[in-house]
């Protein structure tokens, strides 16, 4: 039976990061995204480089113990779209570090994301943060 | 007719990283680099050949990493991950040509 969506909530914790691998093995076939199963290292990087955003930027020391947010995978027109749900702070690309020519030490999270998504989207509605990451299939 | 003359040693050292150079990881290395630097070893090398997966994090500790061992006179040097999701990362930011990368171990030591 194919399910139409896959939830995973995490914690926000470094730690619980690791989790976003083997659940994107484990549920890209269950939701029928299949055509995706031999990308899941590329998915990977992109889920957990949001993620990561989310625990580091969407809370602070004192929000962040407890925090956990939504990540949900389904399949919609043959891409994957993977939305992200969480309580925290706004986000502010304003805060976003330009990518140049010099080699910056921090700040390539969204820019990786952005790489590997067909489109990223960001809408801030009832308090909560909402992200949509868009994989095209190939 | 004996001719004066000097000996030098360089000391280079390697950092082995297997499996996941991730947020959590990327602390240990970047205390490990630290330790090398405060001991006076400012050529290191970081070998990623067995590295599974290497994120934005593990990214900022090697250049962090590399911009103290150039600021101390020295250099941080990285094996490729040969593994394609923990190569992923170098390509996408192109800091795989920001990085003197090589094969092994053992050719970036020849290269000093």
């Amino acid at each position: 039976m194919t399910m139409t969506q896959a939830v995973l909530t995490l914690e926000a914790t470094y730690e619980d990061m690791r989790r976003i691998g083997p659940w994107l093995a484990d549920q890209v076939g269950a939701i029928g995204a299949d055509a995706f199963a031999e990308r899941v290292g590329e998915l990977e990087l992109a889920v957990h480089e949001l993620a990561m955003n989310i625990v580091d930027h969407a809370y602070d020391d004192a929000t962040r113990p407890g925090a956990t947010f939504d990540v949900v995978m389904r399949c919609e027109d043959g891409d994957l779209v993977v939305a992200f749900d969480d309580g925290g702070v706004a986000y502010d690309s304003g805060d976003k570090p330009v990518i140049g020519d010099e080699p910056t030490v921090r700040g390539y999270g969204l820019f990786i994301v952005e790489q590997l998504a067909k489109s990223v989207d960001y809408e801030r509605r009832d308090d909560r943060n909402h992200w949509t990451l868009v994989f095209a299939s190939q | 007719m004996s001719l004066p003359t000097s000996s030098h040693e360089i000391r280079i050292s390697t950092i082995n990283v297997d499996g996941r150079l991730d947020a959590m990881r990327a602390v240990d290395l970047r205390q490990e680099i630290d330790d090398a630097i405060a001991r006076g070893i400012v050529r290191l090398i970081v070998d990623l050949s067995r590295a599974s997966f290497v994120d934005s994090a593990g990214l900022a500790a090697l250049a962090k990493g590399m911009k103290d061992c150039r600021s101390a006179g020295g250099d941080l040097r990285v094996v490729a991950a040969t593994n394609p999701d923990a190569a992923r990362v170098f390509q996408l930011t192109r800091f795989d040509q920001v990085f003197r990368m090589g094969d092994s171990a053992e050719e970036l030591v020849a290269s000093w």
